[in-house]
């Protein structure tokens, strides 16, 4: 399975993934509609909080939301939101989510949904700040009732390492996660 | 050399090899920490590397500029791609 | 579609409209339209830090776009540092986010009663009040705004306290690092008491053909990031030209005395990558990342963080004042950054006022106590802070060169190098002929970013430059021939990138493998629906230029002024090519050639089939009866202005 990840040392605030996204799911240059937010909170600052769904293993806001709009693509791992399900105000999902993921988009609440296996972001990310990574997981793994936090899962990529699967809150290449 | 900004209670050579792109011929390579060069195996340029953690590294610029220059000379002030 | 919004301090009141197709047409944006829109507005007599003076700022065509580089916006205005054309373009993510919240071109006119900034946020412009920002520097009054109206993505322009204080080369500031820097177009805000200008907005920037839009823009990408300019500019920014100007022996030292001095080694781009850099930074969707952003250990063992340095503070403070400490050059830039003073003019200021007192024109009594020595720290330090505090030589050098030279006397002008009162760049380049040309006929005087043949460095095939500018350009940078070509065509690139919000880092501006005029036809096609033809986007950049010079025609230039610095007419001392210099008899001829493909006549003044053929019959009536005004230097450094009967 594939999952999008973010090196933020590498992040220039450059926005182009912004502007990739915004173009890509509505046609136009409205930032707002972006799935993936960067965000410089002080002038001087040299680091940049990097808003996008990671499709973790382990997703609260799939465990809170009461309508079922939120569900998982058993294949892909892949979180999807179905906003016809989303009653306007509830919102529970937001702060839910330790890597502020799910953002206000012009119409209600967006979310990636990895735009069919090749996310144009990663696409026009010049630094590789963000790329794709490779897992494979246990079916327990999956699911909106999962196992107990922090459980140990195969992970593979091209050369063979083994390492652990991160969980929603140890997403081990956004070592800083922003509060919503 | 270039700067390797892993704080020093992080064991060198703890991450992953890291997948670095060339930026003369866009060929994949992988770099572990701490080395600080890399030479890309298609097109033979070595590049200075700086790390931010084992897991995280990036090229910064080539081992040195103007032999680079007058290496890449051949094609008209540019690389490929060019008018 | 967005607007254009006339916004008049005095009376706070706002007028909206639509941005006349006739000006897209015919200047696309950004620059373009601004140049047009200074021409009918100000003329010879407007005070530069009056009411009447008019603030335009323009973002380009392109700006705000899923393309690559459309970044960047102009300020304009009657520069209160020169005294005529003032304009500057930045970029970072202001210029965007203007677009964004529905504006593409704002004309600021009058004086505010009191201190305010503009709050521009989908389609509304408030005016709040500033005074409350007084004691912070440029940095910290962006916080303060972004902080104060509630949002983190809200992007500022802002001065310091020097454009507050009115030093005539204050510059205006977004970021730690993107500044609109020469010509002093932050005293002009300081002027308006308009102290920054806040823009957020969601609104969409309208593109006609999103599907061909999206295809140009990838082709784009891989054609830049398949170029060695690319290349140079990603890993070093603009510190790549140290490599060019130290290892083929122009750098400038010692405020250009010297083509070359020892001290360049420790300025090595590679050393500040090592040491100093901590981080990169992009401007709007540019994958370059050229920003640099640094932390230091100062001298006074305190850790600095900041923007950049650009190529111009480390040569301007490093070998033409005589410095090799990255420590002291970094914080002076900082220094610079924070309070919103143009690193350009500090640069060349410091270095002169170096050389003054090197040849005891001044002194101690004159500077305030300090000890201008080559290369020392408190003496660099000493000449920002006294400008931002007004006193000592501080005091005289905020008024501008000019005034500062006049009061100095004793010939202190004779050392100051410029061309039309802007400071020439910190690297020599008298051995590179099409730019010396560029140097001395830069619209807004001496300039690097308007006429500047960058190619000329690298020794380009003639095959290679015939495709390119139309006619075979020498290798040979020595070579006069065809190079008032090579000049024109870099002034054309130059003008349509800044009317369209274009980084000139991915032009072939900088290298022949980039963007050229052809992509950016392609791209105004599928951003706006507009076919222009190559020759009509060329012709553009023929009209900009045109204007600009009529401009200075009517502010009383002419061939007079379109001369590079004394200096340049002296031999190099050191490296191998000592003995270059520039030609007095050839450099004339060069510049008689450039006139007339220029369509201009022999005094510099654009011809009647010139101006009718760019549709600038109208502006150009005042030619019938123009006065041309001579500055008189004499020995006791006194000015005397003569304004003589225009010759025919």
């Amino acid at each position: 399975m594939l999952r999008l990840r973010v090196d933020r040392n590498k992040c220039t605030n450059c926005r182009f993934c912004e502007s990739a996204c915004a173009f890509t799911h509505v046609g136009q240059t409205v930032l707002k509609d972006s799935r993936i937010e960067v965000v410089q909170q002080a002038v001087e600052d040299q680091s940049y909080a990097i808003g996008v769904c990671h499709q973790c293993s382990l997703c609260p806001p799939l465990d809170v939301c009461p309508t079922g709009a939120l569900t998982r693509d058993p294949r892909t791992g892949i979180i999807h939101l179905d906003r016809a399900l989303c009653p306007p105000g509830c919102r529970l999902c937001v702060p839910a989510c330790p890597l502020a993921a799910i953002l206000d988009g012009t119409a209600g609440l967006i979310l990636c949904d990895f735009c069919g296996g090749e996310p144009e972001c990663v696409k026009v990310c010049y630094t590789e700040a963000l790329f794709v990574r490779e897992y494979t997981l246990t079916p327990r793994g999956l699911g909106k009732h999962a196992a107990t936090r922090g459980h140990r899962v195969a992970v593979t990529r091209g050369n063979g390492h083994q390492a652990e699967e991160p969980s929603a809150v140890m997403a081990s290449e956004t070592p800083d996660v922003p509060t919503s | 050399m270039a700067r390797d900004y892993t704080p020093k209670r992080v064991k060198a050579g703890a991450g992953r090899p890291v997948a670095m792109r060339c930026k003369a011929c866009a060929g994949r390579f992988e770099v572990a920490h701490p080395a600080a060069t890399a030479t890309c195996p298609d097109c033979g340029e070595g590049w200075k590397i700086r790390w931010f953690t084992p897991d995280s590294g990036m090229i910064i610029a080539p081992l040195n500029w103007t032999d680079y220059q007058v290496r890449s000379r051949g094609s008209a002030a540019g690389g490929r791609g060019n008018a | 579609m967005n607007k254009m919004a006339v916004i008049d301090l005095t009376a706070r009141t706002v007028e909206v409209g639509g941005v006349p197709e006739d000006l897209r047409r015919r200047f696309l944006g950004g620059r373009g339209i601004n140049t047009h829109l200074l021409f009918h507005m100000v003329d010879e007599w407007t005070d530069p830090l009056g009411p009447e003076n008019v603030l335009l700022l323009g973002a380009g065509l392109l700006t705000g776009l899923p393309w690559v580089g459309g970044t960047r916006c102009n300020f304009t205005a009657k520069s209160p540092e020169t005294g005529h054309l003032g304009d500057s373009a930045a970029g970072g993510h202001f210029a965007a986010e203007l677009r964004f919240a529905g504006f593409d071109h704002l004309v600021m006119k009058g004086r505010a009663e009191r201190p305010v900034y503009l709050w521009i946020h989908d389609g509304r412009i408030e005016f709040r009040n500033a005074a409350h920002l007084e004691p912070l520097n440029s940095v910290e009054t962006q916080n303060a705004i972004k902080a104060e109206l509630g949002d983190v993505k809200i992007q500022v322009a802002a001065i310091g306290p020097a454009g507050r204080r009115l030093v005539r080369w204050a510059c205006v500031m977004h970021g730690v690092g993107d500044a609109w820097g020469r010509t002093g177009m932050g005293a002009v805000m300081g002027s308006k008491n308009l102290w920054a200008v806040a823009v957020r907005g969601n609104g969409a920037i309208p593109v006609a053909d999103p599907a061909r839009m999206m295809e140009v823009t990838q082709a784009h990408y891989a054609q830049i990031t398949g170029t060695k300019g690319f290349l140079a500019t990603s890993n070093y920014g603009t510190l790549i030209r140290l490599n060019n100007t130290r290892t083929q022996g122009y750098e400038g030292g010692f405020n250009h005395q010297q083509n070359m001095t020892e001290l360049s080694a420790e300025l090595d781009s590679d050393v500040f990558l090592d040491k100093y850099e901590s981080a990169k930074a992009s401007c709007f969707n540019c994958p370059t990342h050229c920003r640099h952003q640094h932390e230091v250990v100062l001298r006074d063992g305190t850790r600095k963080r900041g923007g950049g340095p650009e190529y111009y503070g480390v040569g301007g403070w490093g070998s033409q004042c005589g410095c090799s400490d990255w420590r002291t050059i970094l914080e002076a830039w900082d220094y610079c950054n924070e309070m919103g003073l143009d690193t350009g003019s500090a640069t060349a200021y410091t270095a002169w006022l170096m050389e003054l007192y090197e040849k005891g024109i001044i002194t101690e009594a004159d500077t305030g106590g300090l000890a201008l020595k080559w290369g020392d720290h408190d003496a660099i330090m000493g000449v920002l802070r006294q400008t931002v505090e007004g006193r000592g030589i501080g005091a005289l050098i905020a008024g501008g060169w000019m005034a500062a030279a006049r009061d100095i006397g004793r010939g202190a002008h004779r050392y100051f190098d410029h061309v039309k009162g802007l400071s020439i760049e910190c690297d020599d380049v008298r051995g590179h002929r099409a730019q010396v040309l560029g140097l001395a006929t830069a619209s807004r005087g001496a300039d690097h970013l308007r006429s500047r043949f960058t190619l000329e460095e690298f020794s380009l095939p003639e095959k290679v430059t015939e495709k390119l500018v139309g006619v075979p350009i020498p290798a040979d940078a020595l070579s006069y021939e065809n190079k008032e070509h090579a000049c024109i065509w870099t002034e054309n690139i130059c003008a349509v990138a800044d009317a369209l919000g274009m980084c000139k880092f991915l032009t072939k501006w900088l290298s022949v493998g980039l963007l050229g005029v052809g992509e950016f036809r392609d791209a105004i096609e599928a951003a706006t629906g507009t076919a222009f033809s190559v020759e009509e986007l060329v012709r553009v950049g023929d009209r900009v230029t045109n204007m600009e010079r009529l401009f200075l025609v009517r502010e009383g230039m002419s061939r007079k002024d379109d001369a590079p610095p004394e200096k340049f007419y002296r031999p190099w001392t050191h490296g191998p090519r000592a003995g270059t210099r520039v030609e007095p008899e050839a450099y004339e001829a060069l510049l008689d050639r450039y006139y007339a493909v220029r369509g201009w006549d022999r005094k510099g003044i654009p011809g009647g089939e010139t101006l009718r053929a760019l549709g600038l019959e109208k502006e150009g009536a005042f030619l019938a009866d123009r006065r041309e005004v001579r500055f008189v230097w004499n020995d006791a450094g006194k000015e005397g202005a003569v304004h003589a009967a225009a010759q025919g």
